[in-house]
């Protein structure tokens, strides 16, 4: 009987001993440096040969072409982060800028990217096996697309961000990292070399409307798919009254009970005053401000018609799948980027 | 060697009759149920002289010169049993002679219906209607041999079963489901109970349609001795060990009984699934002048086990087995899962007997349920979804959106598992948790790296009282009343705390989802806002701080019932009633930013009249034919999350929610002719005006939604057949056959909302009237040998059969906001039809050998191996998931479905169980 007790005993002492939620925090992740790359036998290539050879890979393209450069060659480039998509405004994007070659890109990932890459940290991009590609006039780096209506595409698989993207140093924002552009240089210091930058325009000012300039639509407007408003359409005659950066309206579902949710893209128009040049639609000075309906900021006003802001923004293009009728469009990370003198 | 004797106390206590000449008389139960026991040789030793005992269990022997005798109880799958006795000039009523199950019991815990996660906002427990058996001997095999396939009696679902414990009711007051749980692992110290079949009357209350079980926890009814028992396997737990001890009825009036188990470790088959388990339980009872009975009895079962959950066809089929389990991932070298049950909910009850006359019988019981119930769920504020089986992670996402490459490589990846894709990545979680320092962030809520991953435990800790006051009378004519009062007061604190913040500093506490459609306006997506307007800002939690949601359920039910049971002749008949009324509402806790004006302090009351009348009609026709048929009509109080829109956000009720009202008749023929027992059943079965609420977030509308269905009416209806037959010298034929067919016998009402705004979203029915009802198989069958050894050799085989399992169904799918102008109408059948599984059967058997040590000990061993043929393809249930994929791919825009998932038996597993008893 005893030996049978202390058997039982042992056994449930030795198999009781619950430790199934005693785990080890891990440490800091790795943190990456070029020797890492260099290790591997990669070759360096900074942001701005990589868009040169994106354009030598394809000779006679225009920003409105689907082209693209599948990278094939063991190379590597890095850049610090420069933008935020915290806000829900860039989505899945990530603007890298490489300050010894001056140039910026986007690299084309998943949601919040904030989270894993935030300003200021050194981002390094294994480039085999990815493709850079061309939108409108805007050149990413992403993975090979299964839409011929697009040259890259978005890196969904977490194993192809493991194995291309890796983190590196945490660094300070520098104020040579944000290009800045005032009333007085905005036509010298701003070129498509530019894209993907960090700007920082001063003294820009708000014009709602009216103006002669752009889209057909009056400035600000809204739009969702191939729906668009502005202050002339009905129901939203009074824009200019409330005006905000992007647009949420729940509507009755056409026919049936219940309600229809969009979210609407918005687009502000800021101007350095100067309409004088003329090459189509585009004129040195003017910019779009294009905000997403999912953005935290949505529903936060653009400064009103005639106010003098400094407006630090992601500088991006857009063209028409030509190339042409060319616009500029800012993208903010936040409203706070938005300073109202 | 009297050790070894067991003296029924009762018989103690019996007053001896009058008699006209020396004998002895009583009836012989089983312990499970005290059923009586026909066919038990009754033999008088030294004298040798023996009866065998009839129907009733009654057995009779006369004309025995005064002395003392030991007097032995044998029959088949029973110990056999020696009990001294004092045979004087009268004839003595020894009353109940109980016989305990020879091979230990296939009892059941509820380890074997492991815990599924389902996309629901359900995480209430769903157990089948029965983990425990009656001795009648359909319900024996369809309660175990059947379970494998999550089978239920007659497709009710669990919440349509009454289980007491010494005539407390303990059902789950939230909802409804059997509370087996509450005792994990404690079988031998609950193994006691009173069972009540299917429609039949209960002394306890008149239960439902699933019939009553009762366990009795008095110490002076269990058997006196010592158990211990060590398990293994590979199905449930790797190792189990429980002992208990009873002291028997002592002579200074005092009993007691003391039990505890442990059960560790995983299975098999399915990584990050394990249990760590306990179980305790303590009772002790007193007896004063004969007549009074005090019992106090303290149980719990300290649980902490990971679950599983389904997944789609396509994910088992990269993975190469049907038992993949998303729900985990790697740390630390260990396998980590994020859907762990902690649970610790321990029970007190005590109970008052008073004898007042040998015809009255006064009981008094309270109870008091307490502790805590958590469940954990990874979760996260923003950032790609973590879930390894994420629908955008898999290939078949790729091809859709015309990837034909990258679906291929992801398939690569998925099936080599490179870089750990079949897992959650906690190192990942944990890296980025600590990169947090974001100034925005520093200069809200301070210093700190603010947590996007963290681990949540969801609770429903209940306190749940209860108190009953119920008589028992036997009028001279043998005829029962009984009848009794019942009250209960629950309260179930649901609320949401941080477990484990992983590598972060703090949880910002607010609404991600309102956060999202409300940016703009802070007060919107604050979960509390007093918080935010006291302290500027949403709280900064840490580890154990209450999160996300915080309010009461409160129910109040109130009960009386009365039954009369009587013979006439060969007709027996029961007749009961009951009427009560049951009280809920929602108390909020926190104001909520979307809903300021609607979410803290109470919600408005809804009030039910309830009630329940039952008809038991029995006519033996002979001591081989009995016909039975029982009919009941009773309404029901809706369940608490069935009753509110969206209760972990607001106090806005369900919209036309009503009482649920059941209609239940069936008709039964028994058959015994010798050890052979016989019995077939018919059923029918109407439950009107369900109701229930679903939340998910909506793919169409683009926002989380609830959706409610009020108006769910069911039909059930089959037959059920059993039969045992003793074939020659121990081998014994067994065999079952369940044939149902389980309908929603409506189109129910809808109205979905949106979480965010209570806005309506959709409203209309839900098309699946004449759609099967899911979770169990509507076509079981069992054919079963058994064989027993004069040596005490147990060996059993058993070949099961199921069909006619479906698929739980989305009400979404089955709307008309889902069908888009253009949709063919084979495109709307497709979205509509409800999948039904491949049949399948399986083998199981079982072996197991008692020792008698020098008459005194028991020691013995029962190895059980199920699904020989290792089938693993046989699919045991499964559920459509909510959301919708909108297809524009074609001209015209429509939806379909998101692939289902499923879960699949498990291969070959054994149970091998020692155990030591004296």
């Amino acid at each position: 009987m005893k030996r049978i007790f202390q058997c039982f005993a042992v056994a449930v002492l030795l198999l009781s001993a619950g430790c199934y939620n005693d785990y080890d925090a891990p440490g800091p992740g790795r943190v990456y440096t070029d020797a890492d790359f260099e290790a591997e036998g990669l070759t360096y290539i900074p942001i701005r040969e990589v868009k040169a050879r994106f354009r030598a890979a394809n000779p006679g393209m225009n920003d409105g072409s689907v082209a693209s450069w599948p990278i094939e060659e063991p190379l590597y480039t890095r850049g610090k982060v420069v933008s935020s998509d915290r806000a829900g405004n860039i989505y899945k994007s990530l603007y890298i800028y490489d300050a010894g070659s001056g140039s910026a890109i986007e690299l084309k990932l998943t949601s919040g990217n904030y989270l894993f890459h935030p300003v200021g940290q050194i981002v390094y991009v294994k480039l085999q096996g990815l493709v850079v590609g061309n939108y409108r006039g805007m050149l990413s780096i992403g993975s090979a697309s299964g839409s011929a209506a697009y040259s890259n595409d978005n890196i969904e698989s977490s194993v192809v961000r493991a194995e291309h993207i890796f983190r590196g140093e945490q660094q300070a924002m520098l104020p040579s990292d944000t290009l800045v552009v005032t009333p007085q240089n905005y036509r010298t210091v701003l070129s498509d070399d530019d894209l993907g930058r960090l700007v920082r325009f001063e003294g820009l000012y708000s014009r709602f409307g009216k103006a002669q300039w752009g889209y057909q639509n009056l400035f600000p407007n809204y739009f969702a798919n191939s729906t668009s408003y502005d202050a002339t359409s009905p129901g939203w005659e009074d824009i200019d009254e409330w005006a905000t950066w992007a647009a949420f309206r729940r509507e009755p579902f056409p026919g049936g009970e219940g309600f229809v949710d969009t979210y609407f893209y918005g687009s502000a128009w800021f101007t350095y005053g100067d309409l004088s040049g003329s090459y189509g639609r585009y004129t040195p000075g003017n910019y779009v401000v294009r905000t997403s309906g999912y953005s935290s900021f949505r529903d936060e006003r653009i400064p009103t018609d005639g106010t003098q802001v400094d407006l630090t923004a992601i500088y991006t293009k857009f063209t028409n799948g030509s190339g042409g009728n060319v616009s500029y469009q800012l993208t903010l990370c936040s409203a706070r980027d938005v300073e109202v003198k | 060697m009297k050790r070894i004797y067991l003296i029924l106390l009762l018989a103690l206590l019996a007053p001896p009759l009058f008699a006209q000449s020396g004998g002895i008389e009583g009836r012989v139960v089983s312990r499970g149920g005290r059923v009586p026991l026909a066919g038990v040789r009754v033999e008088l030793q030294p004298l040798g002289a023996s009866v065998v005992s009839d129907d009733e269990g009654r057995f009779l022997l006369e004309h025995i010169p005064a002395g003392d005798y030991a007097l032995r109880f044998e029959t088949a799958e029973f110990e056999p049993l020696t009990v001294a006795v004092r045979v004087g000039a009268t004839l003595r009523d020894i009353r109940q002679v109980v016989l305990v199950p020879d091979m230990p019991r296939q009892t059941l815990d509820d380890a074997v219906f492991a815990e599924f996660d389902t996309e629901t906002a359900d995480d209430a427990q769903s157990l089948p209607t029965s983990l425990a058996a009656s001795k009648d001997v359909f319900d024996n095999i369809a309660s175990y041999k059947f379970s494998e396939m999550r089978f239920n009696l007659r497709g009710y679902d669990s919440q349509y079963q009454d289980v007491y414990m010494n005539g407390i009711p303990l059902n789950d007051a939230v909802t409804g489901y059997t509370p087996w749980s509450l005792w994990s692992g404690l079988n031998d110290a609950v193994r006691n109970q009173e069972i009540t079949r299917g429609l039949g009357v209960s002394e306890v209350g008149l239960g439902g349609i699933g019939g009553v079980t009762n366990i009795l926890t008095a110490p002076s009814q269990m058997r006196k001795g010592l158990r211990v028992s060590l398990a293994n396997g590979n199905a449930m737990y790797r190792f189990r060990a429980m002992a208990t001890y009873a002291s028997g009825y002592q002579d200074n009036g005092w009993s007691y009984v003391f039990s505890l188990s442990t059960r560790q470790g995983g299975n098999s088959y399915v990584d990050g699934v394990y249990y760590n388990a306990y179980g305790y339980f303590g009772a002790v009872e007193k007896r004063f002048a004969d007549r009074h009975r005090l019992t106090l009895t303290l149980l719990g079962a300290p649980t902490e086990r990971g679950a599983q959950q389904a997944a789609t066809e396509e994910v088992y089929d990269l993975v190469g087995n049907h038992y993949y389990n998303p729900n985990w991932g790697w740390q630390d070298g260990k396998k980590r899962n994020a859907r762990v049950r902690d649970s610790h909910e321990p029970i007190v009850v005590l109970n008052y007997t008073f004898d007042i006359t040998e015809r009255w019988r006064l009981s008094l019981a309270t109870s008091l349920r307490f502790g805590q119930n958590g469940y954990s769920a990874l979760t996260w504020q923003n950032g790609p979804d973590p879930r390894p089986d994420y629908y955008r992670y898999l290939p078949s996402y790729f091809a859709a959106d015309g990837d034909r490459r990258g679906a291929a490589w992801q398939a690569v990846y998925w099936q080599a598992n490179y870089l750990d894709i079949r897992h959650f990545d906690w190192d990942g979680m944990y890296e980025t948790n600590g990169m947090q320092h974001d100034p925005i962030d520093a200069a809200t809520y301070g210093p700190g790296r603010r947590s996007n991953y963290m681990v949540e435990e969801r609770h429903t800790d209940q306190l749940d009282w209860n108190f009953v006051a119920s008589f028992a009378h036997r009028f001279r004519n043998d005829s029962r009343l009984n009848g009794g009062v019942g009250l209960r007061r629950n309260r179930t604190a649901y609320y949401s705390e941080v477990k484990d913040l992983l590598g972060g500093d703090y949880w910002a506490d607010i609404d991600k989802f309102a956060e999202r459609d409300f940016g703009s306006d802070v007060t919107a997506y604050q979960n509390n806002l007093d918080y935010y307007e006291k302290y500027g800002h949403a709280h900064a939690a840490r580890t154990g701080d209450k999160i996300s949601y915080n309010y009461y359920a409160h129910l109040i039910r109130a009960r009386g019932w009365l039954s009369y049971a009587f013979n006439v002749g060969g007709l027996a008949v029961a007749l009961g009633a009951e009427a009560g009324y049951a009280s809920l509402w929602r108390e909020g806790l926190w104001r909520k930013g979307l809903f300021a004006d609607n979410s803290k302090g109470d919600s408005k009351t809804l009030r039910y009249f309830t009630y329940r009348g039952k008809i038991n009609l029995a006519y033996r026709f002979s001591g081989a034919h009995a016909i039975e048929a029982n009919a009941v009509w009773m309404q029901e109080a809706p369940r608490f999350q069935a009753a509110f829109v969206s209760p972990r956000t607001r106090n806005t009720t369900t919209p036309g929610i009503d009482a649920e009202r059941v209609l239940g008749v069936d008709l039964s023929y028994d058959l015994r002719i010798g050890d052979a027992k016989f019995r077939v059943s018919g059923y029918y079965t109407r439950i009107y005006d369900q109701s229930k609420v679903i939340s998910y977030y909506d793919d169409v509308a683009a926002t989380y939604t609830n959706f409610v269905m009020t108006g769910v009416d069911k039909l059930h209806f089959g037959l059920e057949a059993a039969l045992s037959v003793p074939l020659y010298r121990g081998l014994t034929l067994n065999g079952a056959v369940s044939w149902g067919q389980y309908t929603y016998d409506s189109n129910p009402e809808y109205l979905q909302t949106q979480d965010n705004s209570g806005d309506i979203i959709s409203a209309g029915r839900v098309y699946w009237k004449d759609l099967r009802v899911e979770s169990t198989p509507q076509t079981a069958v069992n054919v079963g040998l058994s064989y027993r050894t004069r040596n005490n050799i147990f060996l059993s085989a058993d070949f099961n059969y199921y069909n006619n399992m479906y698929l739980s169904m989305s009400p979404v799918y089955r709307t008309d906001a889902v069908i888009t102008s253009g949709m063919a109408a084979e495109d709307v059948a497709r979205l509509r039809r409800q999948e039904k599984f491949a049949a399948a059967h399986t083998l199981n058997a079982s072996v197991g050998k008692n020792w008698y040590i020098r008459r005194l000990y028991t020691l013995g061993f029962s190895l059980e191996v199920k699904n020989i043929l290792n089938d693993q393809d046989i699919r045991t249930g499964g559920y459509e998931q909510t959301r919708l994929r909108k297809n524009n791919e074609t001209t015209v825009t429509s939806y379909e479905p998101f692939d289902a998932k499923y879960f699949y038996l498990f291969g070959t597993t054994y149970y091998l169980n020692l155990y030591f008893r004296f």
